[in-house]
């Protein structure tokens, strides 16, 4: 009896915290998200999807999204491509190879807090980095963020600046592992440089590439902190992503419904967006064991 | 080895639980507070803060206050009511007057007309700058003490006003006057580059409803229950605002902080401001400046701001101890000292009389403008309603929306249905 | 023409062009860095000046004084290393254990129970902040050390790493352990532990690292410096003295915040880049 027991035993502990805060939080946002829980009601009221509906009518709501979506995107798209070329270069020189490892890996260890009061910094308008250097080459200055049309251009920068190493570095592991013979075998055949990175390349790596755009999609979806330090999902709204969207409803506003209903969209979203992926791309992606 | 790590591995977790049991902070027979501030103006006032409450407990054995300080008035807001409905409730806190409603909503803060009668009632209530009472009372009962109060006021930079030949003693009386002036104050570039601003004012709410007054709108309702936005008057304010911004003479969109620094670094040649950051911008400042009341349209009017003293509901020994810890804080020599050293006006009318306070603003007169203003001109309330901080996110985001060129009359539609629908539950 | 191919091949052919891109990029994505500590050694007035320099004309340090003076960093350093230190402790317990299950037990249940591990993955703790904050605070955690840590105690990343490395423990070592008496707890501790130290080293610098850098969920749930971590006392900070440009003592601040972290990912970068990428990879 105990010997069967004993494998659940081995669980149990990560199991617990696991349960308590990830798997019962989840059910409680969604159990939540059917009250009117606010300060005009401090003691919740059931009130079915009205908390639902009342954010499909509400442009900030529908605002935030799109804000989120291109913020995803572009990250995804600019820092992926960006990473495997620099993965490439990188495979490819012996000498200072390290210095630019840790050139372009560093930001990934500095606090995202801290990196975005930086970037705040060189932000600035009029006497910060950007506009100074901006104007000695002639051009206007740019109001990084305060114009309601850049801002979140601005922060995506940031996003992409922090995050680009690392994903470089999980390409170079990728490239790393494709066999030489693979391609001293396409070089043998005459493959051109673009030929060798469409056919084997980057076909090798697909499984990487796959799991990059997941961490990736992860990762640009729970950004906040350099909104909350930079703009405060200001101006306009314009840089206001989905979880600061969270953070401002439920605990700035406390609307703790709204919150809960935000969590739950948020919740349903990720697990459908990847059950897709691993469905549509998943099956397709060459896995060398 | 193996068993090294193991007992290396307990070793850390039993020394780290042990550190988390935090040590009670109670000492027997001290009542021990928990007090949230913000700061909501520029300077180190933080620093200021916590030594008077230093000072505080140095002057008595019964009462230790930690200060606590919780960011700008939005964030220690935030803090407040978030740690009041998740049961750990600061003692007290100074919060924006106008939270009032919102407190009262979920019913955080106890009334503090026992502890008033305690001190002598009416008499005890007189002390403070009229004013300033208003919107401390709410249903007949007083809810909060004065503590950092202001209005807002203009700095001009009478450097500025010498060089492009404005009379440095004649700010701007007027709307009109206040667009000349700029026009003559800002300084553009070869190339088209604005160098200097003739005027900043911040998208803040708190400066919207002067302005929105003073072309004869109204913005909250007298219970604060209804926000008006959609109104002939608030698009000429927009108009007027718009206006500056096209003609460059008037940076569109800038936030609260950086159009303080502008001014101290003479980006721009006039502010609109808090007197609370008169201090600050004296002590950073290499240019001669100096402050005057806001300039009027239709309506010559102003509104009052900034924070009061809340009791939270703890227990009665929590909230006595409280009492006790404000009404030290509002002493006039202590209300003089939060003064001087920010900007602030003065809550009790004693302070005025104390000598120190009468020379520093027999050396800065500017000092007095804010309280001039208050007592000469007409003085609305702040923007008061439920669901504060929803409400002034909304206000300063339409703000900036409309500044950053989206439709005025749509945007203007669309804020004001927002608005109702935050504040339904009061129709 | 001939002359200027052969030019370009003898470029390709020794990477000039990678290393002048790369060289590039690198020093773009140091500008940050650079500006930091240029910054942070300067004097209010010579930064506000219309001219920039990298290099200050004096160099001075009294930033690094006033920062400290106006923030209790030394409070915020021991709170962000008990932290740290005791959520690696936990997690490395929590996820041996549950490793080792995935990785050599057969039981009902199993996949499944992986799987439910697995979907951690994918939904990140910023998403669950508002439940997760309403049960610490219903357990009367709010502003301690452990609200900030607990929810980071079973660790299915970790879970994962180390069920990839246990597998790769060939059997004949476990059976050998056996023969000599060792059996359940006794092999974890004594056969896979051991033998997984790279994948451990590998998960504790990346651990380390996500909560030193953490910023958002210590922020809810803390009010005070008895539980404020480096992150949140840095953006504090600058609440307290925004209006003012000091960005003199605010990037002095923000060194102080960096400095440990970026030090020794210096000195043992390959290790680190090894760790995070190894980390990345096996998942």
């Amino acid at each position: 009896m105990l010997k069967k027991l004993k494998p659940y035993l081995y669980l149990l502990p990560a199991l617990f915290f696991l349960i308590i805060f990830t798997y019962y939080p989840v059910f409680r946002a969604i159990y939540l998200s059917f009250f009117k829980w606010n300060t005009s009601y401090p003691s919740k009221v059931f009130t079915g999807f009205s908390n639902y509906i009342d954010l499909f009518k509400n442009p900030d709501f529908w605002k935030v999204l799109k804000n989120s979506v291109i913020y995803s995107l572009s990250t995804i798209v600019i820092s992926m491509s960006l990473a495997l070329f620099l993965a490439i270069q990188v495979n490819k020189v012996l000498f200072m190879s390290s210095f630019y490892k840790v050139a372009l890996f560093y930001p990934t260890v500095i606090p995202m807090a801290a990196a975005a009061l930086i970037w705040k910094w060189m932000y600035i308008p009029d006497y910060g980095l950007l506009d100074f250097f901006l104007g000695k080459l002639g051009f206007p200055n740019i109001n990084w963020l305060n114009n309601a049309k850049i801002a979140l251009w601005s922060i995506i920068a940031v996003g992409i600046w922090k995050y680009i190493g690392y994903y470089m570095i999980l390409f170079l592991a990728g490239l790393q592992n494709i066999p030489k013979s693979l391609i001293d075998a396409a070089i043998v055949e005459g493959a051109n440089g673009r030929q060798r990175f469409s056919y084997v390349i980057f076909p090798m790596i697909s499984s990487y590439t796959f799991f990059i755009f997941i961490i990736n999609i992860i990762n640009s979806l729970q950004a906040i902190d350099q909104v909350y330090i930079m703009t405060q999902g200001g101006p306009a709204n314009s840089t206001n992503l989905i979880v600061y969207y969270i953070y401002e409803q439920a605990f700035r506003f406390w609307n703790r419904g709204i919150g809960a209903t935000l969590t739950t969209i948020l919740i349903i979203f990720l697990l459908v967006l990847v059950s897709f992926i691993f469905r549509s791309i998943g099956r397709r992606v060459y896995y060398e064991v | 080895m193996s068993k090294k790590i193991l007992l290396i591995i307990l070793t850390i977790t039993l020394i780290v639980s042990l550190g988390w049991t935090e040590g009670k902070q109670e000492e027997k027979g001290v009542i021990y507070l928990r007090m949230y501030y913000p700061v909501g103006v520029a300077g180190a006032l933080a620093k200021l803060m916590d030594s008077m409450v230093a000072d505080f407990n140095k002057s008595q054995n019964e009462v230790y206050v930690e200060s606590i300080f919780a960011g700008g008035y939005r964030e220690a807001m935030e803090k407040a009511q978030t740690a009041f409905l998740a049961g750990k409730p600061p003692d007290v806190a100074v919060l924006d007057a106008p939270t009032l409603l919102t407190l009262l909503d979920i019913n955080a803060i106890i009334p503090l007309d026992t502890f008033i009668d305690q001190e002598g009632g009416k008499s005890y209530v007189d002390e403070f700058i009229p004013a300033f009472m208003k919107i401390a009372r709410h249903d007949g009962k007083i809810w909060s003490i004065p503590w950092q109060r202001s209005t807002p006021i203009l700095y001009y930079n009478r450097d500025f006003f010498r060089e492009v030949g404005l009379d440095p003693e004649k700010p701007p009386a007027t709307w009109d006057d206040l667009r000349n002036y700029s026009r003559k104050l800002t300084k553009t570039d070869t190339s088209g580059q604005v160098s200097r601003w003739g005027v900043e004012i911040a998208i803040n709410f708190w400066l919207f409803k002067p302005l929105l007054l003073q072309a004869g709108g109204e913005l909250d309702n007298e219970a604060g229950t209804k926000i008006s936005i959609d109104t002939p008057e608030s698009r000429v304010v927009f108009n007027f605002l718009l206006g500056m911004a096209n003609e460059k003479i008037m940076p569109a969109v800038k936030q609260w902080a950086e159009t303080v620094n502008d001014f101290t670094a003479g980006v721009t040649g006039i502010l609109y401001n808090s007197t609370g950051a008169l201090t600050h911008i004296r002590k950073s400042t290499k240019y001669d400046f100096n402050t005057a009341f806001l300039p009027a349209y239709k309506r010559r009017v102003c509104i009052e701001g900034g924070g009061n003293f809340f009791i939270f509901k703890t227990t009665k020994t929590h909230e006595a101890a409280a009492w006790k810890f404000i009404k030290w804080m509002t002493k006039p020599e202590n209300t003089a000292r939060w003064s001087l050293g920010s900007g602030y006006i003065p809550v009790k009318k004693a302070a005025f009389n104390i000598p120190e306070y009468k020379e520093y603003t027999d050396k800065w007169p500017q000092a007095l403008t804010a309280y001039k203003q208050l007592m000469e001109v007409d003085t609305e309330r702040n923007m008061m309603t439920h669901r504060v901080n929803e409400i002034v996110k909304l206000v300063n985001s339409t703000t900036e929306e409309i500044m950053g060129g989206a439709d005025l009359d749509a945007t203007l539609k669309q804020a004001q249905a927002k608005a109702d629908k935050i504040l339904e539950a009061y129709q | 023409m001939k002359f200027k191919y052969s030019v370009l091949k003898r470029l390709v052919k020794h990477n000039i062009l990678s290393h002048i891109l790369l060289f590039v990029i690198s020093i773009l994505v140091l500008i940050p860095l650079f500006l930091m500590v240029s910054t942070a050694f300067k004097s209010l007035p010579e930064l506000l000046s219309t001219d920039f320099h990298w290099i200050p004309k004096k160099i001075i340090f009294t930033n690094f004084r006033d920062a400290m003076e106006v923030a209790p960093f030394g409070r915020y350093y021991m709170n962000t290393i008990i932290l740290v230190i005791s959520i690696l402790a936990v997690q490395l317990v929590t996820i041996s254990l549950a490793s080792y299950a995935f990785a050599r037990l057969k039981f009902p249940g199993r996949d499944i129970i992986f799987l439910f591990f697995l979907l951690q993955l994918m939904i990140p703790p910023q998403s669950i902040v508002v439940p997760n904050y309403i049960t610490i605070a219903s357990l009367k955690l709010l502003d301690t050390k452990l609200a900030i840590g607990v929810v980071y105690f079973a660790s299915a990343f970790g879970t994962f790493l180390l069920r990839q490395a246990f597998r790769a423990i060939p059997r004949d070592i476990e059976d050998a352990a056996k023969i000599d008496g060792c059996e359940g707890l006794k092999t974890v501790f004594h056969v896979f532990i051991p033998l997984a130290k790279p994948s451990f080293i590998a998960f504790a610098l990346v651990s380390v690292t996500y909560h030193w850098n953490e910023f958002f969920w210590p922020l809810i749930v803390t009010d005070t410096v008895r539980a404020r971590t480096l992150t949140v006392g840095l953006a504090m900070l600058t609440q307290a003295t925004e209006s003012t440009p000091e960005w003199t003592l605010t990037m002095a601040a923000t060194i102080i915040v960096v400095f440990p972290l970026l030090t020794i990912f210096v000195i043992f970068q390959r290790r680190f880049i090894q760790s995070f990428m190894h980390s990345g990879i096996k998942g």
